[in-house]
């Protein structure tokens, strides 16, 4: 290899910049700004999976509490007939 | 980060301006950070850390984010080196920024940073072929620019 290039490229290799452009400080910010970075990215990436998610689990509640209800109402309506035939067993 | 110094060097040379080059680093810390966990060799990491550099780079260049004007490489840089050494680093700067982009990557990744051309084969995504073709050529112009050619 040419030998003058090759001082030109040791001297390169030697080379340190005194001021380097980040502290420590400085990278573990960037560092945590990906964090972030990373959490809403994840989000903007799974946004129809998680609105799938989310519909599905109201879906499952609304189910849930309408049974509940159905329930409920059936029990009242079988106190109010046993409490009728009990009546009229008295009369 | 023990690696900033080299990483630095890199986005300093490449980019030919040092906002630039802070915001080629950083963005490159940012993203790595994400992968970390993944890698276990601290070779493996470097060269890695170099794609990430090298993969911002070019898909800055081609938003034309890079695209400012050169800034001379001496009033950039603070060093204790005398300013022979950075005479002739500030020259080598200049002719290498002449070069093709892809030249000037495989040059200073090889004989600065000291990656081997299989590596740089994986960072610029080309065969080891093709490397050594770009760095025969890329030297070989260099040479001619800088006025340094073999008799």
């Amino acid at each position: 290899m040419n030998k003058m290039l090759n001082d030109y490229f040791e001297k390169a290799k030697m080379f340190k910049d005194e001021t380097p452009p980040y502290s420590p400080d400085e990278l573990l910010s960037i560092i945590e700004f990906s964090k972030t970075k990373s959490i809403k990215s994840f989000l903007k990436k799974y946004k129809g999976l998680i609105i799938m998610i989310t519909l599905f689990l109201s879906l499952m509640t609304i189910l849930f509490l309408n049974n509940q209800v159905n329930d409920l109402k059936n029990k009242k309506i079988e106190d109010k007939n046993s409490y009728s035939m009990s009546s009229e067993k008295k009369n | 980060m023990p690696l900033q110094d080299n990483l630095w060097r890199y986005c300093l040379f490449m980019t030919k301006n040092r906002d630039k080059a802070k915001d080629l680093l950083g963005e490159t810390v940012a993203i790595a950070y994400e992968g970390f966990n993944g890698i276990n060799e601290q070779r493996a990491f470097l060269s890695w850390l170099f794609t990430v550099a090298s993969r911002i780079y070019y898909k800055m260049q081609a938003k034309k984010l890079y695209d400012v004007a050169e800034i001379e490489f001496e009033s950039q840089i603070s060093s204790e080196l005398n300013s022979d050494f950075l005479t002739d680093i500030s020259f080598l700067y200049e002719n290498l920024n002449k070069l093709q982009e892809e030249q000037k990557e495989a040059i200073i990744l090889f004989n600065i940073e000291g990656f081997t051309r299989k590596e740089i084969a994986d960072i610029q995504k080309v065969s080891e072929e093709k490397v050594k073709s770009r760095l025969a050529r890329g030297k070989q112009k260099l040479a001619k620019l800088m006025g340094v050619v073999d008799e």
